[in-house]
């Protein structure tokens, strides 16, 4: 088969009911750079197509305390906003100039690991999605949104519309560790946000990209942080709890014996960042 | 020589206007009015018999116009060295690039969806995945005809061996092993084919040797090769992955079989799967020196994975055994290579041709004899450097041209090395750069033969037309040479205006095409300014001649010839194996990361006499790109086949060098010390960057940690693992 039909919706509205209209054998497609390498390669042949470039979710705003970020906003937008510093970092480490001015902060919650490494960020810094379907809205939890592998809370006629980013009330980390200096897929990226009151930590989210089924919190590690005071021997036992936790996997970029021991080394490089 | 107007100048590149504005054509950009659209089925399984093909639904698809399948092959069988890979396979596939059928029709999304519906039923055969599985007495034989899955031995005896040994004070031995290295050229294969309004087959798409595609096209079509034309566009990269066909002969077969305009252009997987890669070999090496530092022994083993067919792989494994010895006198012999058969994607050219798997393993060994001698390895190899008057391994006298010494002094001094009290010494650096990282630096040297070797006939033929009533005043240049980005038509423009003796701008240049141009030979074997420059002067000395004689226009077609080279003795190896080489020496510093295991080069020095440089910009960038390219071989490249599946078939799975890789500090010295041979002294360039880049890392990586690595690609979970011992 080859794609029958191409929907460019102008508003949110309008895609919402055509996803209610066709449902799953519509695909959703925001920047593209996952979907069109799939489709180019006849990977993947959907019947019919929806781009939200055209909905009016390309949007970056800071309003009470947070950054709202419409899904469609491309990574080379927000690399330009200067909001969230570690957020801009975060994009910054997605692929090259080309993928970061197509692909988009909505489209990149669905990137399968070692992809996924803006959404790891958001993950650490507590982002709610705002969830739209004809039927409504609802405001869902990033760490409740992944469910497994490629699988998401989303119901089959929602769309992920906006995201709304806490302005971080603490510290932030951001490391990503590929093979190479840049365009490069991630062995492990950590992204860490930490509440401190002097040296005792009051609050902990540590994130992983690249050591589990999808952008996974580090909940032991976190619990292991919070309330405790945060020097060498805490940063120790929580990069020794986060590398226990995860659930890395092989590919042709790192094994995950070498995956594991890479989250203790760079959990401990981003909580010593922290640290200083 | 005399003053030269053109030659040692950097002028810009010709074709830089044209790439950066997007007016040059790469083959991907061809088309033609009512052309169709073609697409492989390839067998994507490593070693199957095919029971049966049913093209019946493929065929009904509305807009396919053919599925062609083995029986529809005149003479079913192309390759460069040997006709022995099916164009399409009817019986048995042995890799998963074998091609199945092909699918022409109006559009590419039409071809892919009938491959889709082409239904094949396998039985699948066990999977040879290494050369030691294909080397078990009961393994089964790809090429049964063959009797074996030994496609080319070498053996070299020079002196004494046992002798040679005895005279040893010390003696080292290791295996060094190395990947499979993928070309990764940017322009995925793709073409154009045609029959024209008189009948000649024409293919239009980009290579590494035009009159060879037409060679392998008019033997799979059986049809005349003056029926076939062969025309080249600008091609994006080739690095030797081009020397062997890819789409050529398919397109050739679907435009005649259907007498219509056949394009196709393959993915960046199907590119992977498609074309042949750099030999994974392991190299053992026992070598033996005196306390003085003289070597006395070598006895090395040499085994190569040529993959499921032959390509160029006896030539590649012929050109290793030839420099295996590294750039030294080695007074007592004994080597044994194989190159074997197995599932694996086909090895074949790959810039160095077999020559940076020879220098990787010699180098390092001489890092590790050094080592074990307690000297510093620079001083090791000044006292062990070929001599005007040594024999090479294979007992050839040195051809002129000679410059290890020179060479290796100017990369050393240049990394710090100083010789104190006559004796050559590391300098002494800093080793820790900042906790848990630690620093290195590394030398090696390297030499390679320029053109071909072995016996091949090694000629260039060109014709020159000098037009104009009193005076001269243009010049027509006919040459095949393809420029695959490495600067080959700057580089021949400017040669062609200095032997023609006229402005740039009044010099007209054919390119490839076979209609119009002879033979050159292939862009490889650091060979094509050398060959070209060579047989311009002769052109432009006949044309001149027959412009004295009154001949308006004024034509000569000139063939230059290099002296003969010879194969090696099947029983001793002796041989003149090459008429020419070049020398260089590469030193490099290294920072390597303790905790995580990784190796980055932060600084690079390379030396190499290129006799004289045409355009030293071009030249420092084909040193520059060959280091490049072997740092990613050395230290990020990590082609990955599992029971004969590749498992890195894109570029964000298989991941080489971006710009920032690149270490900061690059520092080319160019030596010119003029080869006789050569036009204005040029001796060959474009391979000689990759050579010593790999075992100079090795060397670094030592002095930064105390430990020796013998397998590459190091990847950073290796070199944890070594560091750490804990896996």
């Amino acid at each position: 088969m080859t794609t029958r039909e191409y929907f460019l919706p102008r508003s949110l509205d309008e895609a919402v009911g055509l996803l209610a209209e066709h449902g799953p054998s519509l695909l959703v497609m925001s920047g593209g750079t996952l979907a069109m390498p799939l489709i180019n390669e006849g990977v993947s042949m959907p019947e019919m197509v929806m781009g939200l470039r055209r909905a009016g979710l390309s949007y970056l705003e800071r309003v009470n305390g947070s950054l709202i970020v419409g899904a469609a906003t491309t990574l080379s937008q927000v690399v330009g906003f200067e909001a969230i510093p570690v957020l801009q970092e975060a994009a910054y480490n997605i692929g090259g100039w080309a993928i970061r001015n197509m692909g988009t902060v909505g489209g990149n919650l669905f990137a399968p690991p070692p992809g996924g490494d803006f959404a790891v960020a958001l993950l650490a810094l507590d982002a709610q999605l705002k969830l739209v379907s004809a039927r409504g809205e609802r405001t869902l939890p990033l760490a409740e949104f992944y469910t497994g592998f490629m699988t998401t809370a989303l119901e089959p006629d929602e769309l992920v519309a906006e995201i709304r980013v806490p302005v971080p009330a603490g510290r932030t980390a951001y490391l990503k560790y590929g093979r190479r200096h840049t365009n490069t897929p991630a062995v492990v990226t950590v992204a860490a946000h930490l509440v401190l009151n002097g040296k005792k930590v009051e609050d902990a989210r540590l994130a992983l990209n690249a050591v589990g089924p999808h952008p996974i919190r580090a909940t032991q590690a976190e619990a292991l942080l919070t309330g405790s005071t945060l020097d060498e021997e805490t940063i120790a036992a929580a990069a020794a709890a986060a590398a226990e936790e995860c659930e890395p996997f092989t590919d042709p970029i790192a094994s995950a014996w070498y995956r594991r021991r890479m989250v203790n080394v760079f959990v401990r490089r981003a909580l010593s960042q922290i640290a200083q | 020589m005399n003053q030269t107007r053109y030659v040692g100048r950097s002028l810009p590149r010709l074709d830089a206007a044209a790439k950066v504005t997007g007016e040059a054509l790469f083959p991907g950009d061809l088309s033609m009015p009512d052309m169709a659209h073609m697409k492989v089925l390839f067998a994507h399984r490593p070693h199957a018999r095919i029971l049966r093909i049913d093209t019946s639904q493929a065929e009904a698809l509305p807009g396919v116009l053919a599925v062609l399948t083995a029986k529809d092959v005149p003479v079913n069988s192309y390759g460069i060295a040997e006709f022995d890979q099916p164009v399409l396979c009817g019986e048995v596939v042995r890799f998963v690039g074998d091609r199945v059928a092909l699918v022409v029709a109006e559009t590419p999304e039409i071809a892919r969806q009938a491959c889709d519906l082409i239904e094949v039923e396998y039985e699948d055969l066990p999977v040879i995945t290494g050369p030691e599985e294909a080397l078990a007495p009961d393994a089964p034989l790809l090429h049964p005809e063959k009797g074996s899955n030994v496609l080319a031995t070498f053996h070299v005896r020079k002196g004494d061996i046992e002798e040679g040994f005895a005279q040893a004070d010390v003696i080292v031995e290791e295996t060094y092993t190395m990947g499979m290295q993928e070309h990764a050229y940017l322009q995925p294969d793709a073409g154009l084919a045609w029959v024209d309004e008189d009948g000649y087959l024409v293919v239009k798409t980009g290579g590494q040797w035009a009159h060879d595609d037409r060679r392998q096209i008019a033997h799979s079509l059986d049809l005349p090769e003056d029926r076939i034309r062969v025309i080249y566009t600008y091609v994006g990269g080739a690095f030797g992955g081009r020397e062997d066909v890819t789409v050529q002969v398919i397109l050739a077969l679907a435009a005649w079989k259907l007498r219509r305009p056949v394009k196709i252009v393959w993915s960046r997987e199907e590119t992977t799967i498609g074309h042949h890669k750099r030999h994974p070999m392991r190299i053992r090496h026992r070598w033996g020196a005196t306390r003085e530092g003289r070597i006395v022994a070598q006895e090395t083993e040499i085994l190569a994975d040529a993959g499921a067919y032959a390509s160029t792989s006896s030539y590649v494994v012929a050109s290793t055994v030839l420099l295996s010895t590294g750039p030294y006198e080695v007074p007592n012999l004994w080597l044994d290579a194989r190159a074997v058969y197995t599932n694996n994607i086909p090895c074949g050219a790959f810039r160095g041709f077999g020559v940076p798997q020879a220098m990787f393993a010699a180098e390092a060994h001489m890092a590790r004899l050094a080592d074990a001698l307690g000297m510093d390895p620079v001083e090791l190899r000044m006292r062990n450097g070929l001599e005007e008057n040594s024999l090479t391994g294979t007992m050839a006298e040195i051809p002129p041209g000679l410059s290890v010494r020179e060479t290796l002094e100017a990369a050393a001094r240049r990394m710090g090395w100083e010789l104190v009290d006559g004796e050559w010494r590391r300098p002494q650096i800093r080793r820790e750069v900042r906790p848990g990282v630690v620093r290195g630096i590394g030398i090696a040297s390297g030499w390679k033969n320029v053109g071909y070797t072995l016996g091949y006939p090694e000629q260039a033929t060109v014709t020159v037309e000098l037009h104009g009533e009193a005076e001269v005043e243009r010049g027509v240049v006919r040459l095949a040479t393809s420029e695959v980005g490495q600067g080959t038509h700057t580089t021949i423009a400017q040669m062609a205006a200095e032997a023609l003796k006229l402005p740039l701008e009044r010099i007209e240049i054919v390119y490839t095409d076979t209609a119009q141009t002879h033979s050159a030979g292939s862009v490889s074997a650091s060979r094509m300014a050398f060959m070209a420059g060579n047989a311009l002067l002769g052109a432009a000395r006949e044309a001149y001649k027959a412009w004295d004689d009154e001949d308006r226009p004024a034509v000569a077609t000139y063939t230059y010839r290099t002296p003969p080279t010879e194969p090696l003795d099947p029983e001793t190896g002796h041989g003149k194996g090459a008429f020419a080489f070049a020398y260089l020496a590469q030193a490099v510093e290294v920072e390597v990361d303790t905790e995580t295991g990784k190796v980055e080069v932060k600084r690079i020095v390379a030396a190499h006499d290129v006799g004289k440089a045409i355009n030293p910009e071009i030249v420092e960038g084909q040193i520059e790109g060959g280091a490049i390219q072997a740092l990613g071989w050395a230290t990020l490249e990590n082609f990955v086949m599992q029971d004969g599946e590749v498992l890195t078939p894109d570029l964000s799975t298989y991941l080489i060098p971006t710009v920032l890789d690149i270490p900061p500090d690059f520092e080319t010295l160019i030596l010119e010390n003029p080869l006789p041979l050569g036009p204005w002294g040029a001796t060959g360039v474009g391979e000689m960057g990759f050579l010593s880049i790999a075992p100079a890392i090795i060397d670094a990586v030592h002095d930064a940690t105390g430990v020796w690595f013998n397998a590459i690609p190091l990847t950073p979970e290796k070199v944890l693992d070594r560091l750490k011992g804990e896996h």
